[in-house]
């Protein structure tokens, strides 16, 4: 048990570290939050934080540490918390590429099939950033949970295993028993998901959806939704081996390269109503594609749509395309 | 040079060309001017916009004003383009005098327009001679009670979407240079002509960028490389050969890459070969064809192989005389059946 003397003598030292355990998270941080998002997972929260001296000094009273400044890990901490539960391993994925990991501790895989207790993934991983910190000391935890098991954490977890009295073990048994409610939240969502994601329209259904977003950035024209999915499902067997996120990857950097343009030729043919396809979200699709994939494109659009649109949405676009006359 | 989808029409004014006789008893007044300009909403606006990209992205030359041209068209274009520019009114009807009197009995009258542009944000000029066309135009009316379709014979339609004979250029400073660079289009629907010497030249005071002999040869140049680099189907490889060779071979005038692109390639080698042309600068608008430096090469198509072989065929005696096969284990095989003349040693 460490004496009063020692107490404090950790107490200054970590003080005095906390500045290089703050830059330990911001960059954890920020790593996470462009590679998570770059892989094609929209965490529902990437959040850190550096430990309170409250909280270190009532851990170390708490713990018997062998060596307490090296022991106690989770001085510098993140979370990411997923919105879908097959997300986590995603996330996994991600931290390994970016990070040596140095521990892992998976609460699912530990746990006896009748229990119901916390789940979450644990890992420890080095970095190297730390201003003042030795090479021993840059590590950070990483938690990786869904929303509902931290929903279940913040609610419970002080609740059980720091509350100032000891709980009854019924009233512990009420708050591991909403444990199964979070593993049954959990697995419909993914089922529901995977079932929504299977359907045959739900990736031109996407792609729409994303479509409409960057289109209401460029303009406010109102669009026909029966238009969309006419021309969308006459182009999909274009996208059929193309990934939604890498496409919408593309996307971006062809809006992001012809802003000016596009929102010229918006604000051009607000009150041009010649060609209905102008004022659809699916123009960006069919610009995008005349730069870049246009005989494909015009192969494509000659089986199903009118020749004389493309034509005239190629000439608006500034690359007219050649068709037999 | 520039980018067509970036064209934003500010004015326009449009003349009236009549027919220009030589005979002093034929001759009419001259054009009929306009002394203002013309009223411009937002779909004209965008129809000429689309009209100029549309024309100018698939067949036009890249063009500069001559110097010694002995037209004055080329210093009133420079006019337009000055800061500040000259004005619009009286430009454009000094164009239409110098279109007037440079023409010929034989060419119909028609009308100029000439529009001061935006080329991506950049002062430009283009200019349309087009003729009048006659339509019918279909309306809904009340008729004694009763409802019916009007039918009107309009013989004052112009540029339609079904216009095939106009002839535009657009004038501007490309991006980083102070020089005026044109684009030019004669779109002549069932010929494949050159621009007409009157409009590039008596006209406009224009001559091309660069010789047809050089663009020529440059394009036979980077099509044969990527033929031979980026092709490996052996079979395929010899089809677009032929179909090079049978390209510069025709009697076509001009040579559009787009359209060879589009006639001979498979669709997923298409837009490789107008990326390389793109990156030599030859780019994928129409061009003057001039055979001067390539013509020998183009009277037979050369296979060479690995061991020492060598075959020499016309482009028309592949697929005939001249089997080309593909083997799988990435060898060809090249069958001739024909009637032995001759064997003898070559060194």
């Amino acid at each position: 048990m460490l004496t009063d003397v020692e107490l404090e003598g950790l107490r200054s030292r970590y003080v005095s570290a906390i500045s290089g355990y703050q830059e330990i998270v911001d960059h954890v941080v920020d790593r996470l939050s462009s590679s998570v998002a770059h892989r094609g997972v929209a965490p529902a929260a990437i959040e850190g934080r550096v430990k309170d001296t409250a909280s270190f000094v009532k851990k170390l009273m708490r713990k018997d540490y062998p060596s307490p400044w090296t022991d106690l890990r989770d001085k510098a901490g993140v979370r990411v918390t997923t919105v879908y539960a097959p997300d986590v391993a995603m996330v996994e994925e991600v931290i390994a590429d970016e990070f040596e990991v140095l521990y892992r501790e998976d609460k699912r895989a530990s746990l006896a099939p009748d229990r119901f207790d916390y789940l979450g993934l644990h890992l420890e991983i080095a970095v190297t950033v730390g201003d003042g910190l030795v090479d021993a000391e840059r590590v950070c935890e990483v938690q990786v949970r869904t929303g509902v098991e931290t929903a279940w954490a913040n609610a419970c977890h002080d609740l059980l295993y720091k509350a100032p009295v000891e709980p009854e073990p019924e009233i512990k048994r009420g708050l591991h028993r909403l444990l199964a409610l979070v593993e049954l939240f959990d697995l419909e969502v993914t089922r529901t998901r995977e079932a929504i994601m299977s359907h045959p329209t739900y990736k031109e259904g996407r792609l729409l959806l994303g479509l409409e977003q960057a289109f209401l950035e460029l303009t406010a024209h109102r669009s026909d939704p029966e238009l969309s999915r006419l021309v969308i499902d006459a182009l999909q067997p274009l996208m059929s081996s193309t990934d939604w996120d890498e496409y919408q990857r593309v996307l971006e950097i062809f809006i992001g390269g012809n802003r000016d343009k596009l929102m010229r030729i918006y604000d051009d043919y607000l009150t041009d109503d010649r060609n209905p396809l102008v004022s659809q979200p699916e123009s960006l699709l069919v610009f995008e594609r005349i730069e870049h994939d246009r005989f494909r494109l015009t192969e494509q659009w000659k089986q199903v749509l009118p020749i004389t649109m493309l034509v005239q949405m190629a000439d608006i676009w500034g690359k007219p395309i050649s068709v037999d006359e | 040079m520039f980018d067509l989808g970036r064209i934003q029409v500010q004015s326009l004014i449009v003349h009236e060309i009549p027919r220009h006789f030589l005979r002093a008893e034929d001759a009419t007044s001259g054009p009929v001017l306009s002394d203002v300009e013309s009223p411009l909403n937002p779909t004209v606006r965008n129809f000429f916009q689309e009209r100029m990209a549309g024309s100018l992205g698939r067949a036009a030359f890249e063009v500069e004003l001559d110097p010694h041209a002995e037209s004055r068209a080329p210093s009133l274009i420079s006019g337009l383009l000055a800061d500040p520019p000259s004005d619009l009114v009286a430009a454009s009807q000094e164009l239409a005098e110098i279109l007037y009197h440079c023409q010929s009995g034989v060419s119909p009258e028609g009308l100029l327009i000439v529009l001061t542009v935006t080329v991506e944000g950049r002062p430009g000029v283009a200019i349309f001679k087009l003729e009048k066309e006659e339509g019918t135009r279909v309306q809904r009316k009340k008729v004694q009670g009763g409802s019916t379709f009007s039918v009107d014979h309009l013989t004052d339609l112009m540029l339609t979407g079904k216009t095939r004979v106009y002839k535009v250029g657009l004038f501007a400073r490309p991006s980083g240079s102070d020089e005026i660079r044109g684009l030019v289009c004669d779109k002549q629907k069932g010929s494949d002509t050159t621009v007409a010497f009157f409009f590039l030249q008596r006209f406009l005071g224009c001559c091309l960028c660069e010789s047809p002999e050089i663009t020529t040869n440059r394009f036979y140049g980077v099509a044969l490389r990527y033929i031979n680099d980026d092709i490996e189907d052996p079979e395929v490889k010899a089809r677009y050969q032929v179909a090079l060779a049978q390209e510069l071979s025709s009697n076509r005038t001009t040579v559009s890459p787009e359209a060879f692109a589009n006639t001979n390639l498979k669709v997923a080698d298409r837009s490789r070969l107008l990326e390389r042309l793109e990156e030599a600068g030859v780019g994928r608008r129409s061009f003057p064809k001039d055979l001067s430096i390539v013509s020998s090469a183009l009277r037979r198509i050369q296979w060479q192989f690995q061991h020492g072989v060598v075959v020499l065929a016309t482009p028309e005696q592949v697929g005939s005389v001249v089997q080309v096969e593909g083997l799988d284990d990435g060898r060809t095989r090249l069958a001739v059946t024909d009637t032995l003349k001759t064997v003898q040693g070559h060194r």
